[in-house]
């Protein structure tokens, strides 16, 4: 958090009172409770882990958070997160001022990843930009599963500008 | 004059003085023979039961031979990431700060990897109380060198025994631990003999006490045998710590609170 950007806001927090029945309180009027993942007996352990296992499916199936812009009619989608979204927008924009089509989609939440949405783009082509070398790319690829092509900008140690993004949008428009 | 008589007479004398603690489960400990952890254990569930503290005490045992005390402790407990514990309990104690909260923690965790959380615990004057065995050696992994190991210690990891030039020197945690505002309470004790035993005990029960008195962060340094990663027996051990620890590690209080 100590390196975000962008402002952040939070909701003002009140204390609130849940009686859990796993919760460290003092072992009154029950028995102990217990805290732990270690498990030395191996059965013990598979059991554990499936038990994690299902919050892991859960929170797939419910905690994603993606947005999508512009992307009905796109035919090239850039998939960003993070600050460099922010800076694909401006380029779609600039993109879309000169008819291209272009669309954007951006993972909020890149665990769980938004793989649905982007099945959903499987017949556009894409461009993933990133300010790394592609720590999102494959999960971008795993997603399409080979049945569109996806290509990468990324920039590292610096903070790209939008007229970069267009020309990457350029050249990949330029070669349909 | 009949025996029979004689015995009943006994009998109604006999007083129970000496039993298990009711926050001792009855249950075998996975220690060593010869081990200090179960003595350890012992201590804390007595001072638990003798300030009839038992529904209101949290512990936190990280990784390492400690981390199975939820297995002999009757109270509630968690288990830390490795060197973490310090950091569980402040978060346990600032919810619940009417709880008695403590951290169990040896030597390759507290010493180690969880160097940062026991000073910052301690420097935040935390009102938590680590229990911390110091055996000179990492007891579960099978007997590597630990910041703790002597000069000259034989180790699985310092075979020739271990150089100053090669690993530095052993930390001595109390005395670190005893510059520091935050800290109240800091004392090393022993338990290789009964009356060491006795003064680990009364080690417990202050730095029990000091928590609950509202002063800050309170620690209690145990040397403790490890025969079996020491490549000794019980008896050999227990000379070990006197003849070897010791010196290295003098037993005091070096800090608490002027009442």
């Amino acid at each position: 958090m100590g390196q975000m950007m962008e402002p952040v806001s939070f909701p003002k927090l009140t204390p609130q009172n849940s009686s859990k029945e796993w919760a460290l309180t003092g072992a009154k009027d029950r028995p102990a409770n217990l805290i732990k993942s270690l498990y030395l007996d191996p059965s013990a352990l598979e059991k554990h882990n499936l038990v994690i296992n299902e919050t892991i499916q859960k929170i797939k199936r419910d905690e994603v958070q993606v947005e999508t812009a512009q992307t009905d009619d796109a035919e090239i989608i850039i998939a960003a997160y993070g600050t460099i979204a922010r800076i694909a927008k401006t380029a779609i924009e600039v993109l879309r001022g000169k008819g291209l089509k272009v669309g954007l989609v951006r993972p909020i939440t890149v665990f769980p990843f938004p793989s649905k949405t982007f099945e959903e783009f499987a017949d556009r082509r894409f461009l993933v930009v990133e300010m790394n070398f592609g720590q999102m790319l494959e999960d971008v690829k795993l997603s399409l599963g080979g049945r569109t092509s996806v290509h990468f900008y990324g920039r590292t140690g610096v903070v790209p500008n939008y007229d970069e993004i267009i020309i990457e949008v350029e050249k990949l428009a330029s070669r349909k | 004059m009949l025996a029979g008589s004689r015995s009943e007479n006994m009998q109604t004398q006999l007083q129970k003085v000496f039993g298990r603690p009711r926050t001792l489960r009855p249950v075998a400990t996975h220690y060593c023979p010869g081990c200090g952890h179960g003595i350890v254990a012992r201590l804390i569930a007595e001072v638990i039961d003798e300030f009839s503290i038992r529904e209101k005490t949290v512990g936190v045992a990280p990784v390492g031979c400690s981390v199975l005390l939820y297995n002999y402790l009757d109270i509630d407990m968690y288990e830390a990431a490795h060197g973490r514990a310090p950091a569980v309990a402040t978060g346990c104690k600032r919810v619940h700060p009417d709880l008695l909260v403590f951290t169990y923690q040896g030597d390759g965790d507290f010493a180690s990897i969880g160097t940062a959380e026991a000073i910052h615990a301690a420097a935040r004057g935390e009102r938590i109380t680590t229990i911390f065995i110091n055996n000179a050696i990492y007891g579960m992994t099978g007997g590597q060198m630990a910041p703790t190991t002597l000069i000259g210690q034989k180790t699985t990891t310092s075979p020739y025994g271990r150089t100053k030039e090669q690993a530095g020197f052993p930390i001595r945690m109390a005395e670190l631990l005893a510059t520091l505002d935050g800290a109240s309470f800091i004392a090393r004790v022993g338990v290789h003999t009964p009356k060491h035993i006795i003064q680990a005990k009364k080690a417990i029960e202050k730095a029990f006490s000091v928590q609950m008195n509202q002063h800050g962060y309170s620690m209690v340094e145990i040397l403790s045998q490890c025969p079996t990663d020491w490549g000794m027996s019980p008896i050999e051990a227990v000379k070990w710590v006197e003849e070897k620890m010791i010196p290295y590690y003098p037993l005091k209080t070096l800090k608490e609170p002027s009442e």
